[in-house]
């Protein structure tokens, strides 16, 4: 081994190919130009591969297709050794060429033995078209599947619309009818009923009036953040203007209103009044004396903001704070405060439609304060989402 | 000067609402004759022949029903406006009436040239004086 690494170019030990045996130049040539084109082909065949390898990084088993390069390459070096032979006897490198080939190629075997589960689990571009059909045919009907749920949602919020005009036109209509005469018959027979049937009368019109309000504020409800648009809403104008108008409708209350720094929001002006008027109405009815505090106070956070409206009115059992939120779901007898009991359900509805929530933090006889955030980017333009239909109040 | 109006059509299909509205107009002793039609074909139809030519005795004024069955109220508005324009000319004042307190349904009816006003259901005594003085001739 060590002779053969110190001579290695040394030829003087061996006589070139030609002189050696009785060659006749055409079998001499025979080999030499076959060794030669052996030669030029696996050095082309790796220039080849590695071209392709460089072009296509996403190949399955480079390294793999490395050592095939390198394997050829080998091979192609002995055949050249072969040919040179045939004038300088360089056998110590012939045999040295040989044994790297050897083992590049052994080398080349192990690899490919080991990798061959793998490949053999490897899919082929067919079967992978046929995946890919596959998974197109899936995601198309998954796409029908959503634009049918659309299409039912849709279908489902028209019914909802259609039943809400049927409810206000023809549920409506009959109860109109109760009130218009009972009304009249109440005026063309007060001075023929006694004390007693002028109360039953008068239970026949409130009861009949109360019910037209409910419905009327149902459809209120069910209609509140249709069709709501987006913009820079100043509130600090906003509820100036929303509590005034709310003052007027209670001349027996005497009103201070403490604005402090308010932001401009985002989101759909109309039902922002809404949310502050029923939140200021409610704070005027449910107040102790006849002298109303009202605190409006806002704050700007990194993803929305945070408002609160406090006032110093009878507030009440924090157990009752999820009920407020409720349609319908009043903390008082009728005789008492008026109102249906909706005026905070729309207030929740409209702060979750700006991607908000409000909750209320109260304790009898100390007041209420409301604090509701909204989003940043709000969600204003909902189609009645379906999952808005759990709510709550007390106005 | 007391206003009065001669004629007048009431269309709703409502006949309690009919009624009620019959009762606050002769109440107010303001309307001298009070013309129902239950439908908006047959309103369609009696102004159709009332605006047929000048003599023939015509309308001061139609309290119009937002909505009806078949024809609505805002269709019956759609089919007026197709007549020709002579009959268009010698159409009475209409005036809507909705217990539906929708902003959207106002608009509508409002978007149309006849349409001089809207009252919500039910009626109002103050309603049938204001109509009289709107759309009524002096009380000779």
């Amino acid at each position: 081994m060590e002779e053969l690494v110190s001579k290695l170019l040394d030829t003087s030990d061996f006589v070139a190919r030609w002189h050696c045996g009785n060659w006749t130049s055409e079998h001499g040539w025979l080999h030499v130009l076959s060794d030669l084109g052996v030669f030029t082909a696996y050095m082309a065949i790796p220039v080849v591969l590695g071209f392709f390898l460089m072009r296509r990084r996403d190949l399955p088993f480079p390294k793999i297709v490395w050592m095939f390069v390198a394997f050829i390459g080998f091979c192609g070096l002995t055949h050249l050794a072969d040919a040179i032979i045939f004038w300088k006897p360089i056998y110590r490198i012939s045999g040295a060429l040989k044994l790297a080939t050897a083992v590049v190629s052994w080398a080349t075997v192990i690899a490919l033995v080991r990798v061959m589960p793998r490949a053999i689990s490897l899919r082929s571009p067919e079967a992978l078209e046929r995946e890919v059909a596959e998974r197109t045919r899936e995601l198309a009907a998954r796409k029908a599947q959503r634009d049918q749920l659309n299409a039912e949602l849709r279908r489902a919020n028209e019914e909802l619309e259609q039943f809400a005009a049927i409810v206000s036109h023809d549920l409506r209509a009959p109860l109109r009818a109760i009130r218009s005469f009972t009304e009249i018959l109440s005026r063309r027979l007060d001075d023929k009923v006694d004390a007693t049937e002028r109360e039953f009368l008068g239970h026949v019109t409130r009861g009949v009036t109360r019910m037209d309000g409910l419905i009327c504020d149902l459809l209120g409800y069910a209609r509140t953040g249709r069709g709501g648009t987006s913009e820079d809403v100043d509130l600090t104008p906003l509820v100036r203007s929303v509590a005034a108008e709310v003052a007027a409708g209670h001349p027996e209350k005497s009103f201070s209103l403490d604005i402090g720094v308010l932001p401009v929001v985002w989101g759909d002006a109309r039902l922002l009044r809404q949310v502050f008027q029923n939140l200021i109405d409610n704070a005027l009815k449910f107040s102790t004396g006849s002298i109303v505090h009202v605190a409006v106070r806002g704050e700007t956070l990194q993803d929305g903001w945070t408002i609160s409206v406090s006032d110093d009115g009878i507030g009440f059992d924090p157990e009752q704070r999820e009920r407020v939120f409720q349609p319908f779901q009043r903390l008082h007898l009728a005789e008492e405060y008026e109102g249906t009991g909706i005026g905070l359900p729309i207030v929740r509805k409209i702060v979750h439609q700006h991607g908000g929530d409000i909750g209320v933090d109260t304790s009898p006889g100390r007041g209420a304060t409301f604090t509701f955030t909204l989003a940043r980017a709000p969600t204003v333009t909902a189609v009645a989402s379906p999952d808005q239909s759990r709510e709550r109040d007390s106005a | 000067m007391r206003k009065v109006v001669r004629s007048v059509l009431v269309v709703d299909d409502d006949s309690a609402d009919a009624c009620f509205c019959e009762f606050i107009l002769e109440h107010s002793g303001r309307f001298v004759r009070i013309a129902f039609a239950r439908t908006g074909e047959d309103a369609l139809e009696l102004l159709d022949s009332t605006t047929n030519s000048a003599e023939k005795e015509s309308f001061d004024l139609v309290l119009l029903d937002v909505n009806m069955p078949v024809m609505t109220g805002i269709e019956l508005l759609e089919r007026l406006e197709k007549l020709d324009p002579m009959k268009r000319r010698r159409l009475p004042p209409i005036v809507m009436m909705t217990a539906s307190e929708d902003p959207r349904d106002r608009a509508r009816a409002e978007s149309f040239e006849a349409v001089r006003g809207f009252l919500v259901k039910p009626l109002r005594e103050a309603d049938a004086l204001v109509l009289a003085d709107r759309f009524g001739d002096a009380d000779i």
